[in-house]
C-alpha cells in the first residue's frame, strides 16, 4: 500500500504546477481582484432586494465554487491526457519498469491522483477564497455604504454550509465523470496528447457508422451520441442548487444533500466506474507490452 | 574447508539465476533471437557482448520481463514477463542512465524509490553519493550525463538485489567516469551472492571484472564460457616470418596483419604446438570478439 501512495505522491511531484502552483496563482488573482474592487468602489451587486452582507457573501462564494470546479474539470481533462503518457515522453519508462510495481498499479495511481489529490487541492483553494470573500464582505460595508451590515457568525455558517454542498457536489461529479477521465487517460497511454481529439472523434466515428447502418433510425440520430449526451449531463438541474443556496432563506443542508444524492443515477454511476477500471486495465496491458511510444 | 570453498560449493549447488531454453523473438517476419539456450549461475559476473543489432538488448529485455518471447526463460524461477513486478524485488537494472525521472530532485528520487522498493536503502544510496558530484537538492533534469550515471548506479547499488543487469551503462561517458563506475561496482557491490550481467561495447574496460563471457551475433550465442576456459581455449600467436605458413596450416579462426606482423587466433589448440612458431599469448577480449565475429557460424555454436 505504501508503494501505491508513493506513486500517487510522485504524480503530485510531477504535476505540482497544476496541483499546487496554479491554484496558488488563482488565489492570488482572486485576492487582488477583491482588494481592487473594494478599493476602487466599482462593485456591482446583482442580489435582489436589499444587499445584506451575508447574502452578498453567499453569491460570491457560490460563483467562486463554480469557477473552481470549472478549473478543476478542465485541468483534470488535460492531466489525464498528459500523465498517462508522461513516462514515455520523459524517457523514464525503463526506470519505472525497474521498480517492483505493476503497470496497472502505476496507471491506477495516476487515476487516483487525478481523482483525489487535485480535487482536494482545488477544494482547499475554494475554502481559502471563501475566507477571502468572507473577509471582504465584512470590510465592504465600511467602504461601500450601499451594503447592509455583515454578520461574522452568519457568514461563517454560510461558508460552512456552501463548502459542504460544494464538497458533496464535487465527490458525486467526480464519480459520475470518472469513466470519461479514464477514457481520456487510457487513450493517452497509447496515443499521447492525440487522446484529446481522439476522445471525441472515436465516439463520433462510431455513431456515424451506426447512422449508416440503421439510416438514422435511432432517436436523435444515434444511440451512442444519445447515451453520451445523457451520461454527460449530471442531472442536478432537478436539485435547483442555485435556488437552494441563493434563495435568501437559511439553507436546508440535510434536505439539499438528500436531493443531491437521490438525483444520482447510481446504477449508471457504478457501471461508469466499472468501465473506468476496465479501460485502465486495458491501458496497463498496452503499457506492459510496449516499451516505446510514438506520442 | 575454507570459506571460499564453502561459498563455491554453495554456488554450485544453488539453482541458476537465469535459465533460457529455445528463447526466440520475432518482430513481424524478422527473427531477432534464434532459439537461445543458456544458464547464468549465481555469484557470477557475465559480460554479454555483440555488435549493434545482435540481439543483446532484446535478450536482456526478455530476462527483465520487458518483452514477451517464444521459448522459455526463467529468472529466479519466475517467468519475467508474467511476473515482472514481483521479479523486480530481487532484480535491479539500468537500461539507460538517462531514464531517471527528470522532474524529481535527487532527494525526492531517493524518497520515492524508498517508498516503492522494499529492498532499497536510502542511507546506503546517500553514502554512495557522498563522495560524488551529485548534490541532494539538485534537479535530475539539470545533471550532466556523468552525474546521471553516478546517481543511477548509486540507486541500484543501494538495492539488495540478487541480479543486477547493466545495459550499456557507460554509453557516452568519458573515460574517467567509466573507470570510476566500474571500480565502484567491483569494490562496493559485488559479493558471492550477487550476479551481475553487463553489456557494453568497451569490452576491455570490463574484462578484469568478468567471470564469464557471452558473445552474440545475429541473434545467436557464438560463445558462452567462463573466462578461465576462454584463457585456456583461445590462443593468440604473433607468428615469426618463418612460422607463418606452418601456423596457417593449424587452421586459425582469425588472421590479420598488424604493423607488418601476422597475428592469428586459434581455438582449442595446445599452446606447445604453437610456441615454436612465434610469440604465444592469450588474446584480449576485444581481439577475440573481432576474431569470432568474423568467423563463419558453425553448428553447435556457443559451446
Amino acid at each position: 500500500m505504501m508503494a501505491f501512495f508513493t506513486l500517487v505522491r510522485r504524480e503530485y511531484l510531477q504535476y505540482r504546477p497544476v496541483f499546487l502552483y496554479a491554484p496558488l496563482i488563482l488565489i492570488a488573482i482572486v485576492t487582488a481582484l477583491t482588494v481592487a474592487a473594494l478599493v476602487s468602489g466599482h462593485t456591482r451587486f446583482a442580489v435582489g432586494g436589499n444587499p445584506v452582507g451575508y447574502r452578498v457573501f453567499d453569491s460570491a462564494y457560490f460563483v467562486l465554487g463554480g469557477l473552481w470546479w470549472a478549473y478543476l474539470f478542465i485541468a483534470l481533462f488535460f492531466y489525464f491526457a498528459d500523465s498517462f503518457n508522461s513516462d514515455w515522453r520523459d524517457n523514464s519508462m525503463l526506470f519505472w519498469k525497474s521498480m517492483p510495481v505493476s503497470d496497472y498499479a502505476v496507471l491506477m495511481s495516476k487515476l487516483v491522483a487525478g481523482m483525489t489529490v487535485l480535487p482536494a487541492m482545488v477544494f482547499i483553494a475554494l475554502l481559502v477564497t471563501g475566507i477571502i470573500a468572507g473577509l471582504a464582505t465584512l470590510v465592504a460595508p465600511h467602504i461601500l455604504p450601499l451594503l447592509g451590515p455583515a454578520n461574522v457568525g452568519a457568514i461563517a455558517v454560510s461558508w460552512m454550509q456552501i463548502s459542504f454542498v460544494a464538497l458533496l457536489y464535487l465527490v458525486l461529479a467526480l464519480l459520475w465523470y470518472a469513466p470519461f477521465f479514464a477514457w481520456v487517460g487510457a487513450l493517452s497511454t497509447a496515443f499521447g496528447r492525440w487522446s484529446i481529439p481522439l476522445a471525441l472523434l472515436i465516439p463520433v466515428v462510431f455513431s456515424a457508422f451506426e447512422g449508416a447502418v440503421d439510416l438514422g433510425a435511432a432517436p436523435g440520430g444515434s444511440y451512442i451520441l444519445g447515451f453520451l449526451r445523457q451520461r454527460l449531463s449530471f442531472n442536478f438541474d432537478t436539485v435547483d442548487l442555485e435556488i437552494a443556496v441563493l434563495s435568501g432563506g437559511p439553507i436546508d443542508i440535510t434536505g439539499l444533500a438528500g436531493r443531491l444524492i437521490s438525483a444520482v443515477n447510481w446504477p449508471s454511476l457504478i457501471a461508469g466506474l466499472l468501465f473506468a477500471a476496465a479501460v485502465i486495465y486495458l491501458a496497463s496491458r498496452y503499457r506492459r507490452r510496449v516499451l516505446k511510444s510514438f506520442a | 574447508m575454507t570459506n571460499s570453498t564453502v561459498a563455491a560449493s554453495a554456488q554450485a549447488a544453488a539453482p541458476p539465476i537465469v535459465v533460457a531454453r529455445g528463447l526466440s523473438k520475432r518482430y513481424g517476419s524478422r527473427e531477432i533471437l534464434h532459439g537461445l539456450d543458456f544458464e547464468i549461475p549465481a555469484g557470477r559476473v557475465y559480460g554479454l557482448v555483440g555488435h549493434n543489432g545482435a540481439g543483446k538488448t532484446t535478450t536482456l529485455n526478455a530476462m527483465l520481463g520487458l518483452t514477451s518471447c517464444e521459448g522459455s526463460i526463467r529468472v529466479l524461477g519466475l517467468d519475467p514477463f508474467a511476473h515482472r513486478a514481483r521479479l523486480m524485488h530481487d532484480v535491479a537494472f539500468i537500461s539507460d542512465v538517462a531514464s531517471l525521472p527528470r522532474f524529481l530532485s535527487v532527494r525526492d528520487l531517493l524518497q520515492v524509490v524508498a517508498g516503492i522498493h522494499p529492498h532499497f536503502s536510502p542511507a546506503r544510496a546517500k553514502e554512495l553519493l557522498a563522495d560524488s558530484d551529485v548534490k541532494p537538492g539538485a534537479k535530475i533534469g539539470n545533471l550532466s550525463k556523468g552525474m546521471l550515471a553516478q546517481l543511477h548506479l548509486a540507486v541500484v547499488m543501494a538495492i539488495e538485489a540478487r541480479l543486477l543487469v547493466l545495459d550499456e551503462p557507460t554509453l557516452g561517458l568519458d573515460i574517467t567516469f567509466r573507470k570510476r563506475f566500474y571500480r565502484r561496482l567491483a569494490e562496493d557491490y559485488m559479493t558471492a551472492e550477487r550476479t551481475l550481467l553487463i553489456t557494453t561495447h568497451q569490452v576491455d574496460e570490463i574484462e578484469s571484472l568478468l567471470t564469464d563471457i557471452m558473445f552474440m551475433r545475429d541473434g545467436r550465442l557464438i560463445l558462452d564460457a567462463p573466462m578461465a576456459e576462454v584463457g585456456r581455449r583461445f590462443v593468440q600467436l604473433v607468428a615469426s616470418p618463418s612460422g607463418s605458413e606452418a601456423a596457417r596450416a593449424l587452421q586459425p579462426v582469425f588472421e590479420e596483419t598488424r604493423f607488418g606482423q601476422t597475428v592469428m587466433i586459434f581455438d582449442d589448440i595446445e599452446r606447445a604446438a604453437l610456441e615454436p612458431l612465434g610469440a604465444v599469448s592469450t588474446p584480449s577480449l576485444s581481439d577475440l570478439f573481432v576474431a569470432l565475429m568474423q568467423r563463419a557460424p558453425a553448428a553447435g555454436d556457443a559451446r
